[in-house]
């Protein structure tokens, strides 16, 4: 069934079907003191998205032979400190749980027994042998991560810089599924049952794949052995996944506000960029962002830190699989129109083609230097591989690097064109009762 | 020169540390087949260095609270232009950060090693600064610190330090305050940088694919003079028992309330083995009591009365060292007698054998990972280096330690007259 190892670059997998949707990716290599092993369900974001979220923090609470938090904590313990984490991670319209065990080598560790068979089975276990009660999840350890699934939504506006970035997102998506944010709503995750949340179970283990992917110095046959092992038979009769929507322009330009009893504004503002994953101009689009606000060297850091002084952080990032950038930064309220006018100005005078050649020679070395050293870290190679599999097709870091090298600055404005402002969201102080004037 | 090296056969590593003629300390850990390299510049200034005195003066100078973080932001200002625009032209990113003992800068790169090594060692050598700069370098720190005042964790942080500390100056807000900010001068980041980015008080972490000799070379070529004078001695400062306050509070708008329940612990000189000891002993039994999968942990968990952001830290340093054990609750003042309760059933009963040999098996085996790659390799140099002990002494300690030690850290740690709990709620 082996796939074999995808042609030439530096992170790719060997991949190996093991039947029933689930595929495993190994890399191996020596060069690390940990094995990484993440199992990944493929998954839509949707309005379900509270569900989907709560699945992996209920799973992780109990399993057929480990009956709760405590015997998995201890049995964690002793498998050399592994750490395990299940969570969801959000990637353009997917919202996809995962569950990630890291534990040493086992030679170096002096492992005694077999910790590469205990730490896959532990995983699966996780995964295929839930704790049942009366054929679905136990009832004190749903309402338990509901409380804290809930708690963690609302706990959302004490980060204030992520807070205002996801409602930006939310007010620029509205009516798309992006704007989802990746543990749902209050009102979603509390109406969630012992029932529905185990027939939601059933429903994705029986039409989703699994992607494994294990990152360290094991041997392909003794790990498709004890995948084959540990990993149930399961009915499996896929349902497409759906695509991500791509909106090339928004029609119009938004401003929303709010107020909170805070000291610093915040500030986030979305764009489209017209390019996406797929894109041949996806090369170009790394420069335009890198230059825009992703670097340190960029014009929106230069500009409102450096220059202006308005802002102790101000940077831009991609969406790649959706198609959007956001720009953020933490302001005194009142600069927020002089910012807004100083990004305007910025995007104005990159469409122009004004980017100089040391930006471009900047830019240039550094996504080299990123896209070169992805071998390096467990987690970056196999987040290439995932992003890839969302958009379904995969980048190859040669050709990649290929194209990095071949961008020129007249692509970068031509990417600056396509870019627009959709959506403006700022979060300011509330005024305080009283006056008593604000901090220098 | 003094060069010395130490071997881990069961890591597969090794490193060398090399004294250069200017008192510079570099350490070096080769990681053959990764593309990624990285330098670390530690300066032994932090936060708790607000009075020194300077080489050959005696005189005791003072400065503002968070001067070492406003001296990192400006040390970024060279005779080339920004060091971070420097950086990013060679295609490395840099960082840097400021705590309460020490500063770090930092550089991660594939290609360019040298002339991006020559950049961070010129931190040491001068400061480019006038009052012009500093004004407005002073309205992006302020921005920073207005940042970090909408942060229940920071606040609840500092707030719990400030509660547990009388006069030790760890009880500063790092990044200082607005009114301290503002009475910073050019004059004073020069009088620091002069007194302490000293090269004998400043040590470099290099990991990646380099040969060692090239290295050497270069950096005796880069960093040859020898510089006058000598680093400045910050004045001790001495802790008068009890804390500070035993509760405190501050209202934020926050959906749910945090506490922060903290341990000051007072104690004679040591040397770095001994600080050593006392991390790991700590640590391990902080995580046998409040660890993930302690009868503490589960309990609470179970009944709601913590979620997974409860967390139980120590921090040791050869000057100070506190626990802080805090956690999002509906109900900080319940959670604070459970968590008090266990301390004092602790200290009448001892805490499992069973239980401390489990958490010494984990910390056996999380500390491999420290060596994953040339970032966790160059900080874990400097994590160690900075407590004065030798990097791959940890396990030699860690098996030499008997159930009695850390049992005894029990009562050496956790004093009630040396607790204090900050509540963050709206």
């Amino acid at each position: 069934m082996a796939v074999g190892p995808a042609a030439g670059d530096s992170t790719s997998f060997e991949h190996i079907g093991l039947g029933g949707g689930v595929n495993l990716h190994l890399r191996r290599t020596g060069r690390f003191k940990s094995v990484l092993v993440e199992a990944v369900i493929s998954e839509d974001l949707s309005d379900e998205a509270s569900m989907t979220a709560l699945l992996p923090a209920v799973l992780r609470r109990g399993t057929a032979a480990f009956a709760d938090l405590q015997e998995i904590a201890r049995h964690l313990d002793n498998l050399y400190g592994a750490s395990f984490s299940a969570d969801v991670m959000k990637v353009g319209e997917r919202l996809m749980p995962y569950f990630r065990i890291d534990f040493p080598t086992p030679a170096l560790a002096g492992a005694d027994g077999d910790l590469l068979g205990d730490c896959v089975d532990f995983l699966a276990e996780v995964m295929f042998r839930p704790r049942l009660e009366g054929g679905v999840f136990l009832k004190e350890f749903v309402e338990g991560e509901k409380t804290n699934l809930v708690s963690q939504i609302k706990g959302l506006v004490t980060d204030q810089d992520h807070y205002t970035a996801q409602k930006c997102i939310e007010m620029m998506c509205r009516g798309e599924r992006f704007a989802q944010y990746e543990y749902g709503t209050v009102e979603d995750a509390e109406a969630i049952t012992p029932e529905s949340l185990h027939a939601y179970y059933s429903r994705l283990l029986e039409t989703r794949p699994v992607d494994v992917y294990v990152v360290g110095d094991v041997d392909p046959e003794s790990l498709s052995r004890l995948m084959r092992k540990s990993f149930p038979e399961r009915k499996y009769s896929p349902v497409p996944l759906r695509e991500t929507e791509f909106i090339a322009a928004p029609s119009y330009e938004k401003t929303f506000y709010e107020e909170m009893q805070i000291e610093q504004a915040r500030l986030a503002i979305g764009f489209r960029t017209g390019v996406r994953y797929n894109d041949p101009a996806l090369p170009a689009l790394l420069f335009f962002n890198g230059i825009f606000g992703g670097f340190a060297f960029s014009k929106l850091f230069k500009t409102v830190r450096e220059k202006e002084g308005l802002a102790y952080f101000a940077g831009s990032q991609i969406e790649r699989s959706k198609g959007i950038m956001l720009a953020t930064t933490g302001i005194d309220a009142s600069s927020f129109g002089r910012v807004m006018d100083l990004v305007r100005g910025i995007l104005d005078s990159m469409r122009a083609g004004e980017v100089s050649r040391e930006e471009m020679d900047s830019a240039r070395a550094r996504l080299m230097s990123r896209f070169n050293s992805i071998s390096d870290s467990q987690t970056a190679v196999i987040n290439m591989h995932l992003e890839g599999m969302v958009n379904g097709s995969f980048m190859e870091i040669g050709e990649l690097l290929e194209s990095i090298g071949k961008v020129s600055a007249e692509d970068v404005a031509g990417v600056a064109r396509g870019v627009r402002l959709d959506t403006a969201y700022l979060l300011r102080p509330a005024r305080k009762a009283g006056g008593g004037g604000g901090a220098a | 020169m003094n060069r010395t090296v130490e071997k881990s056969d069961r890591l597969g590593e090794e490193y060398s540390v090399t004294r250069l003629p200017s008192g510079l300390r570099l350490w070096f850990l080769p990681k053959r087949g990764f593309a990624k390299k990285v330098a670390v510049l530690g300066v032994e200034f932090g936060s708790v260095h607000e009075a020194f005195t300077t080489a050959g003066s005696g005189e005791v100078r003072r400065v503002p609270a968070g001067t070492a973080h406003f001296l990192e932001h400006r040390v970024f200002e060279t005779d080339r232009g920004d060091a971070f625009d420097l950086f990013e032209r060679l295609g490395a990113g840099s960082n840097a950060a400021t705590g309460h003992t020490n500063t770090t800068f930092f550089f991660t790169c594939t290609e360019n090693f040298y002339p991006a090594l020559e950049i961070l060692l010129g931190f040491t050598e001068k400061i480019i600064v006038d009052e012009e700069m500093v004004e407005r370098e002073k309205k992006i720190i302020i921005q920073e610190i207005l940042g970090y005042q909408d942060s229940p964790d920071w606040q609840g942080f500092t707030g719990v330090l400030q509660g547990l500390y009388r006069t030790h100056p760890v009880r500063l807000d790092i990044s200082g305050t607005v009114e301290s900010v503002s009475e910073i001068g050019a004059d004073t980041l020069r009088l620091c940088h002069g007194a302490f980015y000293h090269p004998s008080n400043v040590d470099l972490y290099v990991s990646g694919d380099l040969d060692e000799q090239e290295l050497l070379e270069f950096v005796l070529r880069a960093h040859s003079a020898e510089r006058g004078g000598g680093k400045a001695e910050p004045v001790p400062h001495a802790e008068a028992p009890g804390a500070a306050a035993k509760y405190a509070a501050k209202y934020m708008d926050v959906p749910k309330p945090r506490i922060f329940i903290g341990f000051k612990e007072l104690f004679g000189p040591l040397d770095g083995e001994g600080l050593m000891k006392r991390n790991l002993s700590t640590s391990i039994l902080l995580y046998s009591m409040f660890g993930g999968s302690s009868d503490f942990y589960i309990g609470n968990y179970r009944t709601g009365l913590i979620d997974s952001s409860f967390s139980a830290s120590f921090r040791g340093e050869a000057e100070f060292a506190y626990t802080v054990i805090s956690a999002e609750t509906d109900e900080p003042a319940r959670l604070r007698d459970a968590v008090l309760g266990r301390i004092a059933s602790a200290r009448g009963e001892g805490v499992p054998e069973k239980d401390l040999a489990r958490a010494r098996r984990r910390l056996k085996g999380r500390f491999l990972r420290n060596w994953n790659s040339p970032e966790s390799a160059a900080f874990s140099l400097m994590f160690y280096a900075q407590k004065g002990a030798s990097p791959f002494a940890f396990e030699r300690i860690l098996d030499s330690m008997a159930p009695e030690d850390i049992a005894r850290r029990i009562d050496d740690h956790f004093d009630f007259a040396n607790n204090c709990s900050f509540v963050v709620e709206s």
